[in-house]
């Protein structure tokens, strides 16, 4: 560096300083990676081998056992139960909303926007209580729903609706900025060539936007089946019953039964990680179709 | 050219006439068309012509029915074409940016209009495919049905538009600023092979354009279009020889604009008068409109004469032109210059009024 700059060559002048700014560059780069590179390791891989490594500490056998007990087992079939029922009502939601905001103009629409954001804004937590004051034993509508034989809270229906709540936003606002880019004229082209409403969509909007479609109900599903704080609030709790398995996870822990507990959290973790794969593979597809 | 014309390419009735009555819109804030009335016969070419923001897209969607009018209706023949839904219309639409379906292949996207149709009217494989490939063939991008529209030019993007709109036997075929995105040379072509498919299948056709050498080499008749309302309707002469507003006169070539007054039937600029050709005219101010190419040069001291200096020769696609600066009024006035004919800057110079027309203004 230093003879370089000693140089006071006319060609030097320029070159040296590009040479100092790649220099540089070259330098905040590495140190950038650097630092990126220990922060994921610290704070995301060692935690997730420290998972695996604790579910494993006392073999193989304890685990299994811990994953086979009656209330782990039915932890699992509700997460997976739940999210089955609400991935789905979300996709439908999200695709309507996003057809209803991109595709006509209305009023009241940025209000409707702010709106889908609702979730993200609002704790989990205040949102299961929203959910408890209305349909709870002493809510607004829980006696009427209860003397209909309709229970909400501390059942399926209430974890359902929860989730559903802290998860709609996410194949909505997948689709929308992509919806908005590409306009209406395709959709116009196939209704002047006869195609009906719903025709138009099997067959021009759904393949225009299924990358982006299935990218946001991979991040719904991660979320309805990761969800903490508004499903414990409007699950109760019970054990076998009304426990999914983030909650399974928390009641094993705070019993000290550690080995079951990350056995449970190795196998959401797991699920988790799965999606995970499936979002790259579908990123690599997608940002192709995008370049197509 | 392809020769082979086989029959299902043709419409497959005699060609519906359009009837425009009335036809008013209104976004909720200005209009974007005033009431217009336009009558086009069964197998016409038209183009729509206007200013940006005039409103041919709006009246094209209009009559596509992909937009209401708030006022006024759309004839196909007899029909009365504003009680019929967007696929009952049965128009063939070209987007000014193409809309081809990006995940299906060039044929796919041909074929789109016949696949969707009800079982019961749908032709079978067989001929969908003999038909698809026709008319591949007809708009010359035979062998590049399997392409899908990313591998395609802009070119050749529009024609696989426009058979695909022509695959669904079309009544009446609407065309928005189809060559808008596309180079000088291809639209010159496109424009030539537009006018021979025209010819040989026949559709009545409305052709939405903002380039005036677009639409009079193009059309049979042009449609000048003015902030909603229709200026003048007339062939590609009419409009350029007697154009029925100064807005026409303008829009639809090169001209010169000289502020004139009128008294006693006399034209005055400056406090010259001026010897021109025009029909009687009411006395007060006006504005008189000349083409470049309405000039003639003569010596500056010949009587009758517009005196002036040159200012600058430029060279333009079409020939050479001369800048003239005149005596009286001080207007900036240009002149196409005779081939041969060679001025230069600061030269004095006289000028003829061939032929002009005048406008009231104020
Ligand atoms: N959906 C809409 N909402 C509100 N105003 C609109 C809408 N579509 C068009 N307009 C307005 O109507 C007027 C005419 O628009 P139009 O698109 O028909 O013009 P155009 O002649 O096609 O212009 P261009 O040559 O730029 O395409 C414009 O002032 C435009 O702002
Ligand atoms: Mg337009």
């Amino acid at each position: 560096m230093a003879s370089v700059s000693l140089n006071t060559g006319r060609l030097a002048g320029p070159r040296a300083v590009s040479r100092r700014a790649t220099t540089e560059a070259l330098l905040a780069r590495w140190l950038l990676i650097a630092i990126t590179l220990c922060f994921l390791a610290l704070f995301l891989l060692l935690p997730l081998l420290a998972v695996f490594s604790q579910a494993f500490a006392a073999g193989l056998e304890t685990y299994w056992a811990a994953l086979r007990e009656p209330d782990a087992l039915a932890a699992v079939r509700l997460t997976l139960l739940v999210a089955a029922i609400a991935v789905p009502l979300n996709l439908v939601f999200g695709i309507a909303a996003s057809w209803a905001i991109t595709k006509f103009e209305f009023r009241g629409k940025s209000f409707l926007i702010t709106l889908i954001d609702l979730p993200f804004s609002v704790s989990p937590v205040v949102a299961g209580l929203i959910y408890v004051l209305l349909f709870g034993a002493q809510g607004y509508i829980g006696p009427f729903l209860k003397s209909q034989g309709l229970q909400i809270v501390f059942a399926l229906p209430g974890i359902v609706l929860a989730t559903v709540f802290v998860t709609f936003p996410f194949v909505a606002r997948e689709l929308i900025p992509l919806m908005q880019q590409q306009g209406t004229s395709d959709e116009e082209a196939a209704l002047t060539l006869g195609a009906s409403g719903f025709t138009a969509f099997r067959t021009v909007t759904l393949p225009n936007i299924r990358w982006a479609l299935l990218y946001g109900v991979l991040l719904c599903n991660a979320r309805a089946m990761g969800e903490f704080g508004a499903v414990s609030v409007v699950s109760g709790r019970i054990r076998g019953m009304t426990n999914t398995m983030p909650l399974q996870v928390e009641i094993l822990y705070n019993e000290y039964n550690i080995v079951a507990a990350f056995a449970v959290a190795s196998l959401l973790a797991l699920l988790a990680l799965l999606t995970l794969a499936g979002k790259s593979i579908l990123e690599w597809r997608y940002g192709d179709s995008l370049d197509a | 050219m392809v020769t082979a014309s086989t029959p299902s390419l043709n419409a497959a009735r005699p060609p519906a006439g359009i009837r425009i009555v009335g036809v008013a819109k209104d976004f909720g804030g200005d209009a974007a068309l005033r009431g217009v009335d336009l009558d086009i016969a069964p197998g016409e070419l038209v183009a729509l012509l206007g200013p940006s923001g005039s409103g041919k897209t709006t009246l094209l969607r209009i009559i596509a029915g992909l937009e209401d009018a708030s006022a006024g209706q759309v004839f196909f023949g007899a029909d009365d074409a504003t009680r019929l839904s967007v696929q009952e219309r049965r128009v063939g639409f070209v987007f000014q940016h193409y809309a081809l379906f990006r995940h299906m292949s060039v044929f796919d996207n041909v074929a789109y209009g016949l696949k969707v149709r009800p079982r019961a009217q749908r032709p079978s494989k067989a001929e969908i495919r003999e038909r698809v490939l026709s008319l591949i063939d007809l708009v010359q991008l035979g062998g590049l049905e399997r392409r899908y529209p990313s591998q395609l030019s802009g070119g050749q993007r529009q024609r696989v538009a426009l058979a695909r709109a022509l695959a669904v036997e079309p009544r009446v075929l609407l065309l928005d600023e189809p060559f808008g995105a596309l180079d000088a040379k291809v639209r010159k072509d496109l424009r030539r092979w537009l006018r021979e498919i025209h010819d040989r299948t026949g559709h009545t056709t409305v052709f939405v354009t903002h380039d005036q050498d677009e639409a009079m080499e193009l059309a049979d008749r042009v449609a000048i279009l003015n902030k909603g309302r229709l200026e003048q309707v007339g062939t590609a002469d009419e409009v350029y020889e007697a154009p029925a507003s100064a807005f026409v006169m303008s829009f639809v070539g090169d001209t010169v604009n000289l502020p004139v007054v009128v008294r006693g039937g006399r034209i005055f600029f400056g406090d010259a008068p001026l010897e021109a050709d025009v029909a009687d005219a009411p006395d007060g101010p006006a504005a008189l409109y000349l083409r470049p190419s309405n000039l003639a040069l003569t010596r500056c001291d010949e009587g009758g004469a517009l005196g002036g200096t040159v200012v600058a020769v430029r060279r333009t696609a079409n020939g050479r032109r001369a800048e003239v600066l005149t005596d009286v009024g001080a207007a900036t006035v240009e002149v196409e210059l005779p081939s041969g004919k060679t001025l230069a800057a600061g030269e004095r110079v006289g000028l003829h009024i061939l032929k002009a027309r005048l406008f009231p203004t104020g």
